[in-house]
């Protein structure tokens, strides 16, 4: 099936995006750590937004991710799960199969306990787009990369 | 402890002079800022991010491993980044002697002594330090930052002190992992 991704989004060596039975599109300034999967077993389009980070060796299914979320090391979004923006998903947390989580949503500990935090600073923002700035120079210097058709 | 021998493909794995054994299935970015001691083995699926190095010119060392370690199947081994006087890096990560990683554990830490023992399935954090003899249990979650200190064990997610290693630690330790190493041998 079809996968879609803007510019700005950076995929790490060994990561996997899997559009299986319906598209994947991802947004702009996203960071896909190694081993992180991305995969839709809907038929309908898995849209992620922007600015979001897939650390080391997550799981990726469900309907749709906002912008500006973290998903860290080893964390499950499974089923249906529908995340807003903002939203922090902990190291090895998993969610429900049918959640819907709201803006600014952390889910955290050993029992995926949930709770709110602040909007996002312009400190947290700003790491971000230099993490970004320093992959673009980075990588290329080590890696050898492959070259996307950008038609889409 | 007498561990069983465990066999390897020889066409598998890359053995260099000072005894180091790299699996040609690993995946080791930016091999020129790697240092491995010796007689350390990296097994199949493993990923070792060389190519994360610190900003600035110069040549850089990004990832120490001592000597007698043992990284398992699929652990993933990446330098941790942070905004200092706002510019971002990557900065560099040393582990020490006789250290064994579990398989599918995922280490960001800033510093791993000697003699340390990580379970499998773990996530070490960013600029965790983890001291000289130290047991992580299997499917811990060492947050960012932590100091985990030595003779300790810690489980749990987060992780925390659980538990309080011998003094004989340090032998138990390097004599596992010798053994481990001169039982890793190839089928022929």
């Amino acid at each position: 099936m079809i996968f879609t991704t803007y510019l700005g989004t950076i995929l790490h060596p060994r990561c996997k995006v899997v559009a299986e039975s319906g598209p994947i599109v991802i947004g702009a300034n996203n960071i896909i750590e190694e081993n992180a999967i991305i995969f839709n077993k809907n038929t309908t389009p898995l849209i992620i937004g922007n600015n979001n980070v897939f650390e080391v060796g997550c799981y990726v299914e469900g309907l749709g991710i906002g912008d500006k979320n973290t998903i860290e090391a080893r964390a499950r979004l499974i089923g249906t799960t529908v995340v807003g923006n903002n939203c922090v998903i902990g190291s090895a947390c998993t969610t429900d199969l049918h959640e819907k989580m709201d803006d600014n949503t952390v889910i955290y500990g050993s029992d995926c306990l949930r709770r709110k935090q602040q909007e996002q600073t312009s400190a947290q923002a700003s790491l971000h787009l230099r993490h970004l700035e320093y992959l673009r120079e980075m990588l290329p210097k080590y890696n050898h990369l492959k070259q996307l058709s950008l038609d889409g | 402890m007498e561990l069983p021998v465990t066999y390897y493909d020889r066409a598998e794995y890359i053995e260099t002079d000072t005894g180091n054994k790299v699996s040609r299935k690993s995946v080791i970015c930016g091999s020129q800022n790697i240092i491995l001691g010796g007689k350390t083995i990296i097994q199949t699926g493993c990923v070792i991010r060389g190519d994360l190095r610190r900003t600035g010119g110069g040549h850089t060392v990004v990832v120490a491993i001592g000597r007698f370690c043992l990284l398992s199947q699929g652990s993933i081994i990446r330098p941790p980044y942070k905004t200092y006087k706002g510019i971002f890096s990557y900065y560099p990560m040393k582990i020490g002697d006789h250290v064994t990683i579990g398989e599918g554990s995922i280490v960001q830490a800033a510093t791993i002594g000697s003699y340390v023992t990580i379970g499998k399935n773990c996530v070490i954090g960013r600029f965790a330090i983890i001291k000289d003899c130290c047991c992580i249990e299997d499917n811990t979650i060492i947050p960012p930052n932590t100091v985990v200190p030595s003779f300790s064990i810690y489980d749990g997610s987060p992780g925390s002190y659980k538990d309080e290693l011998p003094e004989c630690t340090q032998e138990l330790y390097e004599q596992k992992t010798k053994d481990y190493y001169s039982k890793f041998t190839p089928r022929d």
